[in-house]
């Protein structure tokens, strides 16, 4: 069965050319052109993955991500207009997995949508892992922080996993970007600078002062078995 | 030969300037001090021959009424007005004469007195005994072709003459010499603003558009300054203008392109469907779609640095993982040397320089031969580019980095090439506070080497 998409774009041009890209490789789309018919959507037809731009008619693309992320884990990919702006930060904070820059090569969304698709599906070995007192029960992919589950998106997990597979070992930002996003070197680091800040927010007794996910200077990140 | 006026006029504004002023102290000086030269001479000459008149006419009258009694012995005459008023005088009577002094003799009363005195006048002239100045009186006496001379010695006034003569040379000296003072003083006060404006004019030429001269005052040079920063905010309000227009019809080209872009790209996916000339079609609707919206993307970048916009993100950035990563993404084949850089920098930049260069090299070298070094010295990372050849033309080389400049007109048509690639490869040195220099010998290969400076914190905390 086909892969349901929601696309929320509302430059008409730009929805249905992407739309068109993302047909042709095989995947369902579910098209809106503003962020409340594409809420409505999602709570309808239940889409595997959603493409959000930024500018929308009612409301704006972060809002919308928060939304879906009240009540749903499901991949998210944001569009922006610029690189530079606060936008990227901000649209990751959110609750999204990944952004592209408008305009894209649609051979690229595809390769992202590709990709996320994959890592989502994937059924993670079946290891228990204790930290602290953060506890990973890959089977079903559940977070406990002292007997209580905390939920985590797909990718939160996945970075978690990452690290925590291997306690004290420090992993550099373009390794967590290859291994959790399949980018290379090119990759934007913010992407797990913001993860990594959410992933805290969620499992830190207290996220100022992180004792789970430490950042070891100048190097990058590591799960810390101590408690 | 060049003439005088040719020649002054070639001279810098401030030599005039203290030239004229030099020029009018000295005439001024010296029209003062020939006139009060003469005046003051003409005033005691002219008390000298009052008070002289005075004795004379005593000395006359004197001696007449003795000549009378004396019944003309000349000689009793001239040693009683020697004893008597001290006067210099002598009474010439016919070839013979008498006087006080030794040096008086007929022959230094000058001749238009003798004739004054012969025809019964009483006169004075000027005349000289030795070298010294003298006023010669001369009157009749009653006796036949006699005649009375008195002589006053004008040395003092010639003594007094030469010592003011000094003193106006010397005050004439020093007037010249303070206007030349005065004359680089006020000079230099009234060329600072003119310097200013021309090394203002420098710097907007420079690309310095927001150069602005700052005048005190509200004189001619004021108005100067106000006109040239009218001028400067004109021209960089023209500027901003053309640089808008362009931000905005790209920004307004990009939606539109994207959607082209998707839909052509799509098409090529499915060109096996069509017939060959629709095939054919299709493919070149999507190449020149995807090198259109690679202008815009260009003109965007080019755009948002000609606003200052440019954002930069320090972080670590392995130059050697990035250029590899940079050679992989391109689907080429290029290998890198050097050890392994870490840099402070920014990386969508850095990317941005290696991919135009080593694209670039590619393109426009012979064969496939491109290699990158990688190095570090002094603090100045090192990422150099070489292809395989045939070289730039040297007139070219200055122009590289211009924008829309092509080296290889008859390349013009070639994928991607627009002629902005490098443009923008400099500008984002040029913001990670380095540069690209070019070496091209002729015939050989090609190099382009990024130079940026190694850095281990930010320049400034980045938001």
């Amino acid at each position: 069965m086909a892969e349901r998409i929601l696309l929320v774009e509302d430059d008409r041009r730009v929805r249905r050319a992407t739309a068109l890209t993302l047909a042709d490789e095989g995947y369902e789309v579910l098209e809106a052109e503003d962020g409340s018919s594409g809420l409505r959507l999602l709570a309808e037809r239940r889409p595997e993955l959603a493409i959000l731009d930024v500018m929308l008619p009612d409301i704006d693309g972060f809002e919308v991500c928060r939304e879906i992320r009240k009540r749903n884990d499901l991949p998210i990919i944001f569009l922006t207009a610029k690189t530079d702006t606060v936008d990227v930060v901000v649209g990751l904070e959110s609750g999204a997995d990944d952004y592209l820059t408008k305009p894209f090569a649609p051979k690229e969304l595809v390769a992202r949508v590709r990709a996320l698709l994959r890592r989502f599906r994937s059924e993670p070995r079946p290891v228990r892992i204790q930290l602290g007192d953060v506890e990973i029960d890959p089977e079903g992919g559940a977070v406990r922080k002292n007997g209580r589950q905390v939920s985590l998106t797909k990718t939160e997990f996945n970075l978690l996993r990452c690290l925590a597979e291997r306690p004290n070992q420090v992993f550099s930002r373009e390794t967590l970007l290859e291994r959790v996003w399949g980018y290379d070197y090119l990759g934007d680091s913010r992407l797990v600078d913001v993860h990594v800040r959410r992933l805290r927010a969620k499992i830190e007794t207290d996220a100022a002062n992180p004792t789970v996910i430490v950042t070891v200077r100048g190097l990058g990140y590591k799960a810390s078995s101590e408690p | 030969m060049r003439s005088p006026l040719k020649f002054f006029r070639s001279r810098s504004l401030r030599f005039r300037i203290t030239l004229a002023f030099v020029a009018s102290g000295f005439l001024l000086a010296v029209i003062l001090s020939v006139a009060t030269f003469f005046t003051v001479r003409s005033f005691l000459e002219n008390q000298r021959v009052k008070a002289s008149t005075r004795q004379t006419l005593f000395g006359v009258l004197f001696a007449r009424e003795f000549f009378q009694q004396a019944r003309g012995n000349t000689e009793d005459i001239v040693s009683l007005l020697q004893t008597r008023s001290g006067l210099d005088a002598m009474i010439i009577q016919g070839d013979q004469y008498l006087a006080t002094s030794l040096s008086l003799t007929p022959s230094v009363v000058p001749k238009d007195l003798k004739r004054l005195v012969a025809n019964e006048r009483l006169g004075y002239q000027q005349t000289e005994i030795g070298s010294a100045r003298e006023l010669a009186f001369g009157a009749p006496l009653p006796a036949p072709d006699t005649a009375l001379y008195f002589f006053y010695s004008l040395a003092d006034i010639d003594k007094t003459m030469s010592v003011l003569l000094r003193a106006l040379i010397v005050a004439g000296l020093a007037v010249v010499m303070i206007s030349a003072v005065l004359a680089l003083r006020v000079g230099g006060r009234i060329l600072r603003p003119l310097h200013e404006v021309s090394s203002a004019t420098q710097r907007v030429a420079e690309g310095l558009l927001e150069t602005r001269v700052y005048a005190a005052t509200e004189d001619e040079v004021g108005v100067l300054a106000a006109s040239f920063n009218e001028m400067a905010s004109a021209f960089q309000g023209m500027l901003e203008r053309e640089r808008r227009f362009v931000a905005n019809v790209s920004h307004e080209l990009r939606t539109p392109l994207s959607a082209l872009q998707s839909a052509s790209e799509l098409l090529v996916t499915h060109r096996n469907d069509f017939s060959p000339s629709s095939r054919e079609a299709v493919d070149l609707i999507a190449d020149d779609v995807a090198s259109l919206r690679r202008l815009v993307e260009e003109l965007m970048e080019v755009s948002e640095v000609d606003a200052g916009k440019a954002i930069i993100r320090w972080e670590e950035v392995d130059l050697r993982a990035l250029t590899t990563a940079v050679v992989r993404k391109l689907h080429r084949n290029a290998p890198v040397a050097g050890p392994a850089v870490v840099t402070l920098s920014d990386k969508a930049r850095l990317e941005r320089i290696m991919s135009n260069l080593v694209h670039n090299a590619f393109e426009h070298g012979r064969g496939n031969d491109v290699h990158v070094t990688i190095g570090e010295e002094n603090g100045t990372c090192r990422l150099a580019v070489s292809d395989g050849g045939p070289g730039i033309p040297p007139d070219a080389l200055p122009h590289l980095f211009d924008r829309f400049y092509k080296a290889d007109r008859s390349r013009s048509r070639d994928r991607g090439g627009f002629g902005l690639g490098l443009a923008i490869a400099f500008e984002n040195a040029r913001l990670l506070g380095g540069t690209i220099e070019a070496t091209s010998p002729l015939g050989g290969p090609t190099t382009f080497t990024v130079l940026i400076p190694r850095k281990a914190a930010p320049p400034e905390e980045t938001p």
